[in-house]
């Protein structure tokens, strides 16, 4: 007896040469900080975020102005990878020193470190899970990795950025994205038990570090998010340190239990009723907008009506709009499925108008800078063929058009070959 | 306790991932750097429902039709009460700036010009505020005598 405690008390006092209880205040604030703080967009469940959001990007335009000296024109909300978010940050950095300060100083002994770790790492597991639960099951769907939009096709790879061009290379298979989305969910489940958060833990941060790798080097302006949910887990590992050098570096059978094992008493049936209940919260958030609209994959989901690529074939009446300019320049236009016409030059350039395509007429309403333009769109399916034609201070024109077949691109061919025989 | 309430915070307050790069979701649609805005779309979903037409049937009465563009069959709903059209003394201008320009408004012109003729209801909410700033008048003045000793 007298030896399980003193072993346990120099577990404890390891534990905070390692981790000192400031620094395990500091992540604990910080951690609660941006979750109340950073606004998220959700379907079912409420965003605190968003009702302090005004609050801090008032103290962001103020910081940046006073602290900063930054006069130019920047981002001052809080969304991803903006300045006014790097910001955010250093702010509830410095809000969280200062409170981990005064709650070491005042209140230290009201919650014990050990309890402190438990629930920091509690609080971290299911967050950590529901992040990878909602990208997962974007991935599996293949709603993150879309299948590129024509005028996406349609440009040259020299002329795409980085981020756009690995959207469209891993959007371009279905495989890869449903087995990204499989490497999420899974420690997401993990993550969920206290028997196998350990290994759930595990494979997030491999996971985590690699999509933090990937939105460094293709420039993915998502930089701050992962960056977070790295920290996420490993915040979730802490507590199984001594197990993993134990177990990798020092090759010690006898793996002592984890820092805060004493926490985890087994559940009474209140305690699991509620815990299958922020389970069961959690993947109905996830899930909710796909059986709500029954895109269970999106590559196969409807486009608009008039959705792909038109190559200009012949130009009839005026042949210089006030809108869209020269018409002999026009090479194709695209019609996006968010609601976008975009014109691509004969040069290459591309330029891209908010549309409206009406469900019950058949017709596009383009907005340019100068207002709207209705044009009206009659097609022969059989033959391929279109005709876009609008007025404009009452001059008719018309563009002569043919669609492309987008799935004869060699890109959306669905190719696995075994053997390099099979090409020939 | 404090893990349940935990595991509800967890949740509860940080739901969703960031919105999707709305830079990445600016740039599928060959959106040139200079025109990105906050206000865009996010990267993924399903598009929302544009509201098409709204046909006015009675004072307490419309339809709306909606769709998703897709060529979908438009999706027909009618409302009564609507928030927007029982308010009294609305007019057209006002609805239709609370719709995307492209919404087909039909009827709506002979639904204002029967507000205009009638005289908009005094407000219920207003009332009990006159109500209330009476009562506290006259109270205020009744018993005012016997509050004065507070002065003392």
């Amino acid at each position: 007896m007298f030896s399980e405690r003193t072993c346990a008390f120099s577990k404890n006092k390891s534990l905070m040469t390692f981790l000192s209880s400031g620094l395990l205040r500091l992540f604990a604030v910080f951690i609660l900080l941006f979750t109340l703080t950073v606004p998220f967009p959700t379907y079912v469940l409420p965003s605190a975020g968003a009702v302090f959001e005004p609050v801090f990007i008032a103290l962001n335009q103020w910081s940046a102005l006073h602290l900063w000296g930054i006069t130019g024109k920047f981002t001052p909300d809080l969304v991803s990878d903006s300045t006014g978010l790097y910001l955010h940050l250093v702010h509830l950095g410095a809000i969280s020193l200062l409170l981990s300060l005064v709650w070491l100083r005042y209140f230290k002994n009201a919650v014990s470190d050990m309890r402190i770790l438990y629930l920091l790492q509690l609080f971290s597991a299911y967050l950590l899970a529901f992040f990878l639960f909602k990208y997962g099951f974007e991935k599996v769907f293949k709603h993150q990795f879309y299948l590129p939009e024509p005028n996406t096709l349609f440009t040259p790879v020299g002329y795409l950025s980085q981020d756009i061009l690995f959207w469209t290379t891993i959007g371009s298979s279905y495989s890869y994205s449903v087995f990204l989305g499989a490497l999420e969910l899974i420690p997401a489940l993990l993550l969920l038990s206290r028997r196998t958060r350990l290994f759930g833990a595990l494979l997030a941060f491999g996971v985590l570090a690699h999509v933090l790798v990937i939105n460094l080097s293709f420039d993915i302006s998502v930089k701050v998010l992962s960056a977070y949910l790295l920290l996420l887990s490993v915040l979730v590992l802490i507590p199984y340190r001594r197990q993993l050098i134990a177990f990798f570096w020092l090759r010690n059978t006898q793996i002592p239990p984890h820092s805060i094992a004493s926490f985890e008493q087994p559940k009474t049936t209140v305690q699991r009723l509620l815990k299958a209940t922020v389970a069961g919260l959690i993947l109905f958030e996830s899930l909710f907008l796909y059986f709500n609209t029954g895109n269970f994959n999106d590559d196969l989901a409807v486009r608009p009506r008039f959705h792909g690529a038109y190559v200009v074939t012949a130009t009839t009446g005026n042949a210089v709009s006030p809108s869209l300019g020269s018409l002999a320049d026009i090479q194709r236009i695209f019609i996006h499925r968010r609601g976008y016409v975009i014109i691509q030059h004969r040069d290459g350039s591309m330029q891209d108008y908010k549309a409206f395509f009406s469900g019950i007429r058949s017709r596009i309403s383009i907005w340019h800078r100068g207002g709207k333009l209705d044009l009206a769109i009659a097609c022969d399916t059989a033959q391929q063929k279109c005709r876009f034609s609008w007025e404009e201070n009452r001059q008719a024109y018309v563009l002569e058009v043919r669609k492309t077949d987008l799935q004869q691109l060699p890109l959306l061919q669905p190719a696995f070959h075994l053997t390099i025989d099979d090409y020939h | 306790m404090k893990t349940t309430c935990i595991l509800l915070l967890s949740i509860g307050f940080y739901t969703c991932g960031f919105a999707q790069t709305k830079m990445i979701a600016h740039k599928s649609h060959s959106g040139l750097p200079a025109d990105f805005t906050l206000a865009g779309d996010d990267n993924y979903g399903n598009p929302p429902m544009h509201m098409d037409t709204l046909i006015w049937l009675s004072d307490t009465s419309i339809i709306e039709i909606m769709s998703y563009g897709y060529g979908d069959t438009p999706r027909r709903d009618t409302v009564y009460n609507h928030p927007y059209f029982s308010r009294p003394g609305i007019s057209l201008e006002e609805i239709q700036s609370m719709y995307p320009n492209y919404t087909v408004f039909i009827g709506f012109e002979k639904q204002a010009q029967r507000q205009r003729k009638m005289k908009p209801e005094p407000q219920k909410n207003s009332l009990y505020l006159l109500g209330f700033v009476l009562l506290a008048i006259g109270g205020t003045y009744v018993f005012g005598k016997d509050l004065r000793f507070l002065k003392k």
